[in-house]
């Protein structure tokens, strides 16, 4: 299951899948207008992804496509979700530009401890573009002393927690029990 | 001019199906968007 938005494998697809996704591809385009204006070659991606996002939004959101009360409803659950993410990886960003500012490190000092030379690289990572690896995760977890819920989003979209309910609800064994706490979009 | 997040509109349309007026101007405002071709915010300005 994706925790983040993966935009190289999304432009790797050629099509946007569902509506989790395209709400993901919108934040990302937000944030790519930013990036892309101190790194060029993200013009490129950004420009794709919009390919993209028009084609999803002519296949599925145009005047004439069906839209019943099921699609509205997925579609409100899919943008609390992604802006769920989206303040996560913002949330996620201070918090590591906080404790690098504490140990006077810059993002590029990070970026050499992770073995990223890039130094757009390592802004697309801080900036939730790319996804960090779990490795680096770790690494930031250990060095820079912060909670691991605070670096890996746990919260699982709408579909996964219907299934995970369904897979528990089989086993029928009352010790195995989600609080709605458990979930964190409810 | 591409139009991007046109579903934000069309949900709005939906969610306000009674409301005649709204819907008719959300048409209009796409249909502003799609056929004319902003350069920039300027040339929208000036209509």
């Amino acid at each position: 299951m994706k925790t983040q938005f993966d935009i190289e494998k999304v432009l790797d697809n050629g099509k946007i899948q569902n509506e989790l996704d395209f709400e993901r591809a919108l934040i990302m385009d937000r944030k790519l207008r930013v990036l892309s204006q101190e790194n060029p070659k993200l013009k490129v991606v950004r420009k794709n992804l919009r390919d993209l996002i028009e084609d999803y939004e002519t296949r599925n959101w145009s005047a004439d496509s069906r839209i019943n009360e099921k699609k509205l409803r997925e579609s409100d659950l899919a943008e609390i979700m992604a802006e769920k993410e989206r303040l996560f990886i913002y949330n996620r960003k201070e918090l590591i530009k906080s404790k690098l500012k504490k140990l006077n490190l810059s993002q590029q000092d990070l970026g050499a401890i992770l073995g990223h030379k890039s130094k757009s690289y390592m802004s697309e990572l801080i900036n939730g573009v790319s996804p960090f690896s779990l490795r680096d995760l770790v690494i930031i977890n250990r060095l820079l002393k912060i909670d691991l819920t605070d670096l890996v989003p746990t919260f699982l979209p709408h579909t996964e927690q219907v299934k995970i309910k369904s897979s528990i609800e089989k086993l029928e064994n009352p010790k195995l029990k989600l609080s709605k706490d458990d979930f964190t979009l409810a | 001019m591409r139009l991007i997040n046109k579903k934000a509109l069309e949900k709005l349309k939906r969610k306000n199906k009674g409301n005649a007026v709204l819907v008719k101007e959300i048409d209009v405002l796409i249909g502003d968007f799609e056929t004319n071709d902003w350069k920039n915010q300027t040339q929208l300005k000036s209509g």
